[in-house]
């Protein structure tokens, strides 16, 4: 009878998946930074201006299969924004705004992935922007993964998410513009995703 | 020259340099350029006095020449050693003056410092020229100190003032958005080119007539 709990245990042991390797299933993978951006668009008086952010970094993991052992966490230099003006730039850097030198890193991190349509997701996570962190859930499209087209041992998927922020919330700014009509206060995030893994 | 004569060129000379210094202070009230109106309160005023003295060192600087360049008239008004005196002097002062200029327009942005990329090459140009003025002002203090070697010195003093009022050219009508076009940039062009035709003149004179 001993010998057959034993074997038993064995067998379950061997048969279901451990803890570990369920997180596995979710496929991890890296930037193709030449192809993925993190764009800003702010409304200056009239028109649209759009920046982003040159340098970031993070962990993606993604499997529509297993949604609850994937995750997505992102961290984005603030020093790194680019809106292809360099007062501008300096100004957005400045405690006017970002205060790049107290607040050096906007991050983003995942509690929770779920389906919410064909090939969209929603991202429920915590945005941290300065000294604000506060749970935003962003709504993503996944384009799907397939072999790159240049590069046949790797394989590529693609991520598109958008976000309409108000960067007051996050003390990004101190209202005077938006009250004045310069710069809106209302922010869209555009995030454009190109992620690879090896096959 | 009659006294009075000499008392009335003082006088046009004095009004003149106020003028054009009243003119260049007056830029960045005139002419606001788009940093300016997203700047408030102290802020404003820094960068506001931060362009002022820039563009006062600007004009003291180019100047120099004038001071330099023993035009007859001058000289007879104000006699060549007074003239030597304050080109040394207004040397002194360019380069002392000409440190408030970065500390104003950064203190405007809370001392948020340049990066290092290209969007900014007329601020790094402006860098240069800062420390190129340093050098050109310094040196020239410490020659007699230090028993340089004049005519070496003098060669590189007069070769490198050229260099200097380049810098400032390229800085100035790049840097701000005041100087994208109009008044401003048709002023600054316009003393640019008059500096180079006087340096001109005053080299051109110099190897004609074989003076020092």
């Amino acid at each position: 009878m001993k010998k057959h709990l034993w074997l038993a245990v064995l067998v379950l042991a061997l048969v279901l998946p451990a803890g570990g390797s369920a997180a596995a299933a979710a496929h991890e993978y890296r930037f193709d930074t030449i192809h993925s951006n993190f764009y800003f668009d702010a409304q200056h008086v009239f028109s649209t201006v759009r920046g982003f952010f040159k340098s970031y970094d993070g962990a993606v993991r993604f499997d529509p299969a297993d949604l609850a052992g994937s995750s997505m966490e992102f961290k984005i230099q603030v020093d790194s924004v680019e809106t292809f003006n360099g007062k501008r730039d300096t100004h957005l850097r400045s405690p006017d705004f970002f205060d790049a030198s107290t607040y050096p890193v906007i991050t983003f991190k995942s509690t929770r992935i779920t389906a919410a349509g064909e090939n969209r997701y929603n991202v429920a996570g915590t945005l941290t922007i300065k000294d604000v962190s506060r749970d935003v859930v962003l709504p993503f499209i996944y384009h799907g993964e397939k072999e790159h087209p240049a590069s046949k041992n790797e394989l590529v998927a693609g991520f598109d998410a958008q976000l309409r922020i108000d960067r007051l919330g996050y003390h990004v700014g101190n209202g005077k513009f938006a009250t004045m009509g310069l710069v809106g206060k209302d922010v869209t995030i555009v995030v454009s995703l190109e992620m690879m893994r090896d096959k | 020259m009659s006294d009075r004569q000499r008392l009335a060129g003082m006088a046009f000379c004095a009004l003149g340099v106020a003028a054009l210094l009243g003119s260049a202070a007056a830029i960045p009230f005139v002419y606001e350029s788009q940093s300016i109106l997203y700047k408030f309160g102290a802020d404003k005023v820094f960068l506001r006095s931060g362009k002022v003295v820039g563009l006062c060192s600007a004009v003291l600087l180019l100047l120099q020449l004038v001071l330099a360049s023993r035009l007859s008239l001058l000289v007879t008004i104000f006699s060549q050693p007074t003239l030597t005196r304050w080109h040394r002097f207004n040397g002194m002062f360019v380069a002392c003056l000409v440190m408030l200029h970065p500390l104003a327009v950064v203190a405007a942005e809370h001392f948020t410092l340049l990066r290092l990329e290209v969007k900014y090459w007329p601020e790094f140009v402006g860098i240069g020229l800062f420390l190129s003025l340093q050098v050109t002002v310094w040196a020239a203090v410490l020659q007699p100190v230090r028993h340089w070697s004049y005519p070496r010195w003098r060669l590189a003093h007069r070769l490198g003032a050229p260099l200097l009022i380049l810098l400032l050219g390229v800085h100035l009508l790049f840097v701000s958005e005041s100087f994208v076009r109009g008044v401003p940039r048709t002023a600054a062009l316009c003393a640019m080119g008059a500096w180079a035709g006087l340096y001109l003149w005053v080299r051109g004179r110099a190897l004609v007539v074989g003076n020092r």
